[in-house]
């Protein structure tokens, strides 16, 4: 009897918690889903990751009044690749150096606070000293720190309620991902497959910062899996890094999280498939316990990480509804998979792809080809994706009503070869000579795609000749694609066409994330402007002309 | 002879249209409102625009057309210059060009300084803005240097050192390009420098003279200086551009504070110190002066922009020259020979009862005795002044001046003067601001009649002051700008705010306004720094820096 009214108690005391602090689990969930608009509350504005808003006051016949309402100085020259997320009028975004807190009606800062690594921290940074956002939930803001931390702010004030040492970045790890809570779990994934690091996902008690538990990405001997690694301590310095956050579906409760690249890049020292590099993971949030895994690329050796967004969706597949998770490959191919039990349903290409002639539908692997052959046996090779891949991080977007996947893709090649490599720890380990491929007169460099995900197959394309798109797409129910050009255009294409419709010259290149919301019945779009990101040392003779400068700007109608 | 003469006639004509902004260019500014080639958009330092397209019937509807990061977290305080499509915009770290229609970056050329510069740089790490002329984009830098840039390239044409700045000297002012002479000014009045303003050949950046402001033994007001040897850290800096009457052929300038602050090593007037002097650009020369505050002991610099402008008084059509001073005085001059029109206050005052029309001088209060005998006082003005740099704007058709007024004061008093030491602080004084509490009137936004100081209207100023430059325009609009970032319109009959809008940082800089393919655009730097920024860190914590450069239209439907 006294349990009983304890239990009560306690449910009492969780709904009034509920109510009161918010971000609940129940409204992380709904968000994106038919939740309340008015926020965003999770990374590809839900946790199907569809970057995908049911919103359609800004369409496309209003598009053309879209002006800009307000912009935010976000006081950082390093760049800007954050989603940004909304609850209750209030915007969260994170750079590697602040987390700041803005009053969506004024465009008042609200507070900001500063990001503490030590000053030699981006040497252990492959791509760029950035972040990727914030997570929220019942009253705190959460993000990962360039020197391996995860903090948790209070959200009224910013000020640090806990943080947590996750990894030693002089050992190679660091984190620019944002954090995720699914299940009551919050979880961060690292970078550093570059570094000779051992990758992991970190499940953390949100209201304590507490390890609840670690799940590496390379299962150490004994374990299920290390029968796909050499002898040895190879595993060790295995890469597998989980730089992107994952998606999660909390009916299946289950988190599908991509894994990067293997460590180092020059194969020949772990022979083997090298299990969970470049695989995906579905994970149990509250246990970290590995629920299937499926691996597109075995043996992996140039940099194909599968850690872009696997993007959820129930889509049918040869007249049955199927749970599905979806997932541009960086080596080319667009996977579709059961997300209940890992079944591969298809891997199409959807870009050039020379490395691979196929993927084998019965063992799921992709069959190399000759190409392959020879640069295993030393040879320098033009490869093809070139060193973005097929398609970068830059997160497509679904929409569930047309059925099709929205992305910026890359189209270029690079001259590869293996060199001999030595692991020293917190230096670049990769012993790959990866030098430009020269390049078609004429022929683009990158596309804005609208792609069939079943069959790889270009609704349309747009090309992009000189500099290729590095933002994160939206869609919308308005019949328009929002995403960014790192010459600081802020765009909106036709979604059934692929036309730009309208553009904002902002401040900076645009390398980040837009968003989506409604605040007192006006739908309002948001985007980060700051060149950076590993884009810019690639290309700094064609960005010469765009200074950094990181900012957030709100668009809205014209009224 | 005859024929070398027409040669040079025909080469003028040659190369003018084609590298541009001549000296006509230049004189015209204001008349083709595509280009904005002056400081004060017009060398009259008027600050007003004729062009009525955006007015208050739809300044509503008012938009940023793009905006460019600076890439600068030291402070915006730059008017930009647009030239034919191009806009020219500096800060202490860069000089960038920007097509003006889209907002693309064309070229952007460093600015070198050494790091421990700021160590001499009282007020902000800045830049006030470039001058143009002839192909080539003019700029000091903050280690006091005049650099020349190829208008087309950004690429650096000359370079001259003006002055040490290791003995304190340093440049945030922008060039003046007046009858073919690129005129420069200095900063350093609180570090004891000798202030000069410098004539250079815009072509070569030969040096073409000095006029110091503080009268040494070869010049007319030695005798003002007791000791005599004070005019060498006498102040006097030249830290904000001059306007130029081309058909007087006399530029003006405003000098600087004395120095040190601390009048205990300089007896006397102090002459050319918190001075307006006239200025033959060919030679340097002095053609008169006017002193505002004689023996200046509170830092009242009279650099704040002379504006000109022809006017009635007392019935008769006067071509003046007008400046609210520091002091809190409005000085309206004829600027055909320096006598003085008018001189009223136009803030709260109590250093001095007013100024005696007869000799000119300000007649010193009671308070005023007490802090010269060491007493430390409440003075009215703060040392900020009644006014700071902040520029007025001048509507010729209203024939009022359209300000951004302090309210405040200071706790001031003398303290033991250290000896002089070059490259450090030298003033001898404690100086308090009074505390702000939110809500606090810390200024206004005013019209003011030049001939009487009065206040049209005024309105309140609370908890920042507004340290932003004003512009007016023929659609009855002032713009302007605050330390928060809200870049605003106001009606310039009633000082009623129409519209505003949040940029990404705070404003402290000075709008301007100009046309392109018969659009009309208003343009304005942003990012918070400056004395005013920087002193108030705290209270402006919400505020974050980051320089950018943004342009608005109406939104066309």
């Amino acid at each position: 009897m006294r349990k009983a009214i304890l239990i009560l108690a306690a449910v009492l005391l969780t709904s009034f918690n509920a109510t009161v602090l918010a971000q609940t689990q129940q409204e992380l969930s709904r968000d994106g889903n038919g939740g309340n608009t008015d926020d965003v509350l999770t990374y590809g504005m839900g946790y199907h990751q569809n970057r995908y808003s049911t919103l359609k006051q800004i369409n496309k016949q209003t598009v053309k009044r879209l002006v800009p309402v307000w912009s935010v100085s976000l006081a950082s020259n390093y760049g800007e690749q954050a989603q940004p997320l909304v609850y209750n009028g209030v915007m969260y975004v994170t750079n590697a150096e602040y987390t700041v807190a803005i009053d969506i009606d004024s465009g008042k800062q609200l507070w900001r606070t500063p990001v503490d690594w030590d000053p030699a921290t981006p040497r252990v940074v492959c791509c760029g000293i950035s972040n990727k956002g914030p997570a929220v939930y019942n009253g705190k803001v959460y993000r990962g720190t360039l020197d391996a931390h995860v903090v948790a702010l209070d959200q009224k004030t910013g000020k640090q309620v806990w943080k947590t040492k996750i990894a030693e970045w002089k050992e190679g790890f660091s984190i620019t991902s944002a954090p995720m809570v699914a299940n009551g779990v919050l979880i961060t994934g690292i970078s550093g497959a570059e570094f000779g690091i051992r990758g992991f996902l970190d499940g953390l008690h949100p209201e304590t910062g507490k390890q609840l538990w670690r799940r590496y990405t390379i299962p150490a001997p004994g374990e299920k899996g290390s029968e796909t690694w050499p002898a040895g301590d190879a595993y060790l310095r295995g890469g597998g890094s989980t730089w992107i956050t994952g998606s999660y579906d909390p009916e299946l409760d289950l988190v599908y999280w991509g894994i990067g690249n293997a460590g180092p890049w020059a194969p020949g020292g772990r022979p083997g498939d090298n299990l969970y590099t470049a695989s995906v993971l579905a994970i149990k949030p509250k246990t970290g316990e590995i629920a299937w895994h499926r691996q597109l690329v075995p043996n992996e050796m140039f940099d194909l990480d599968a850690v872009w967004e696997w993007i959820l969706g129930d889509i049918n597949v040869k007249g049955t509804q199927r749970k599905v998770a979806m997932h541009f490959s960086r080596g080319g191919f667009l996977y579709v998979i059961d997300r209940t039990n890992g079944e591969l349903l298809s891997a199409e290409p959807f870009e050039k792809v020379n490395w691979a002639s196929h993927v084998d539908m019965k063992t799921g692997r992709p069959v190399e080809t000759e190409v392959s052959k020879k640069v295993r046996a030393g040879e320098q090779i033009e490869l093809w994706p070139g060193q973005w891949g097929a398609k970068n991080w830059a997160h497509a977007a679904f929409n569930p009503e047309t059925g099709l996947l929205y992305a910026n893709t890359m189209h270029n090649s690079r001259l590869v070869q293996f060199e001999p490599v030595e692991y020293k720890v917190g230096q670049r380990y990769v012993g790959l000579k990866n030098l430009p491929a020269p390049r078609e007169a004429g022929s683009p460099i990158a596309h804005v795609d609208a792609i069939e995900p079943l069959t790889g197959k270009h609704k349309w394309r747009v090309p992009i000749m000189d500099i290729p798109y590095y933002s994160a797409v939206l869609a919308t129910a308005g019949g328009l694609l929002f995403t960014g050009k790192e010459t600081g255009e802020f765009i909106a294409l036709d979604i059934d066409t692929g036309k730009t419709v309208w553009q904002f010259q902002t401040s900076s290149g645009i390398n980040a994330q837009p968003i989506t919301f409604t605040h007192k019945g006006r739908q309002y779009v948001a985007i980060q402007s700051g060149l950076g990101g590993v884009n810019v040392l690639r290309m700094g003779e064609q960005l010469k002309n765009v200074p950094r400068g990181g900012s957030v700007s709100a668009f809205a109608l014209m009224d | 002879m005859k024929r070398v003469a027409l040669a040079t006639v025909l080469f003028f004509f040659a190369i003018a249209p084609a590298l541009s902004q001549t000296l006509d260019d230049l004189k015209n500014d204001g008349k083709n409102t595509d280009n904005v080639l002056t400081y004060g958009m017009g060398y009259h330092q008027n600050r007003y625009s004729p062009l009525a397209q955006i007015n208050k019937s739809n300044v509503k509807r008012l938009v940023p057309v793009w905006s460019l990061s600076l890439e600068n977290d030291l402070g915006e305080q730059a008017q930009p210059l647009v030239y034919d499509g191009v806009m020219y915009v500096s800060n202490a770290r860069w000089t960038v060009a920007i097509d003006a229609l889209t907002g693309k970056q064309l070229w952007r050329t460093a600015v070198d300084y050494e790091p421990e510069t700021p160590r001499v740089v009282c007020c902000g790490v800045s830049n006030k803005g470039v001058a143009l002329y002839n192909g080539k984009v003019f700029r000091t830098t903050l280690n006091a240097f005049v650099v020349a840039l190829d208008q087309k390239t950004g690429k650096e044409v000359w370079r001259q050192k003006a002055a040490e700045w290791k003995e304190g000297y340093s440049q945030t002012v922008a060039p003046l390009i007046a009858n073919g002479v690129l005129v420069t000014g200095i900063s350093g009045a609180e570090f004891g420098i000798r202030g000069f303003l410098d004539g250079w050949d815009p072509d070569t950046g030969k040096h073409l003279w000095r006029r110091y402001t503080t009268a040494g033994p070869e010049d007319k007001g030695y005798d003002t200086w007791e000791p005599r040897e004070a005019y060498l850290h006498g102040g006097g800096s030249t830290w904000i551009t001059g306007s130029y009457d081309p058909e007087l052929d006399l530029m003006y300038w405003g000098t600087g504070n004395g120095g040190p602050w601390n009048p205990v090593a300089r007896k006397g007037d102090n002459l050319y110190v918190a001075s307006i002097i006239a200025v033959r650009p060919k030679t340097g020369e002095i053609v008169w002066h006017y002193q505002a505050t004689p023996n200046d002991v509170y830092d009242w610099d009279a650099v704040w922009e002379i504006i000109l402008a022809d006017i009635k008084v007392d019935g008769q059509l006067r071509k003046v020259a007008m400046q609210m001073n520091r002091n809190g005085f409005l000085y309206v001059l004829d600027r055909t020979d320096g006598k003085l029109l008018s001189a009223n206050a136009y803030g709260k005052i109590n250093w001095a009862t007013h100024v005696d029309m007869a000799t000119g001088r300000p007649v010193e209060s009671e308070q005023a005795r007490k802090l010269r005998t060491g007493e430390q006082i409440e003075i009215w003005p703060s040392t900020r002044g009644a006014k700071n740099w902040p520029h007025a704007a001048f509507n010729p058709n209203t024939g009022l001046l359209y300000a951004n007024t302090n309210h405040g004061y200071s706790n001031y008093r003398f303290t033991d003067l250290a000896p002089f030491k070059p490259g450090f602080r030298y003033q001898g004084i404690e100086n308090s601001y009074a505390p702000v509490k939110p809500g606090d009137l810390v200024g206004h936004i005013e019209a003011i009649d030049p001939l009487t100081a009065q206040a049209k209207w005024r309105v309140p100023v609370h908890d920042y002051q507004i340290a932003s430059a004003m512009l007016a325009t023929g659609g009855a609009l002032l713009f302007s700008g605050r330390h928060t970032g809200e870049f605003f319109a106001l009606d310039a009959d009633t000082g009623q705010t129409l519209w505003e809008y949040r940029v990404s940082s705070g404003i402290n800089s000075m709008p301007i306004t100009w046309t392109h393919k018969g659009k009309q655009y208003v343009s304005v730097l942003v990012g918070l720094g400056g004395l005013y920024g920087t002193r108030n860190r705290e209270a402006l914590k919400a505020v974050p820096v980051g320089g950018s450069v943004w342009t608005f239209a109406l939104f066309d439907n």
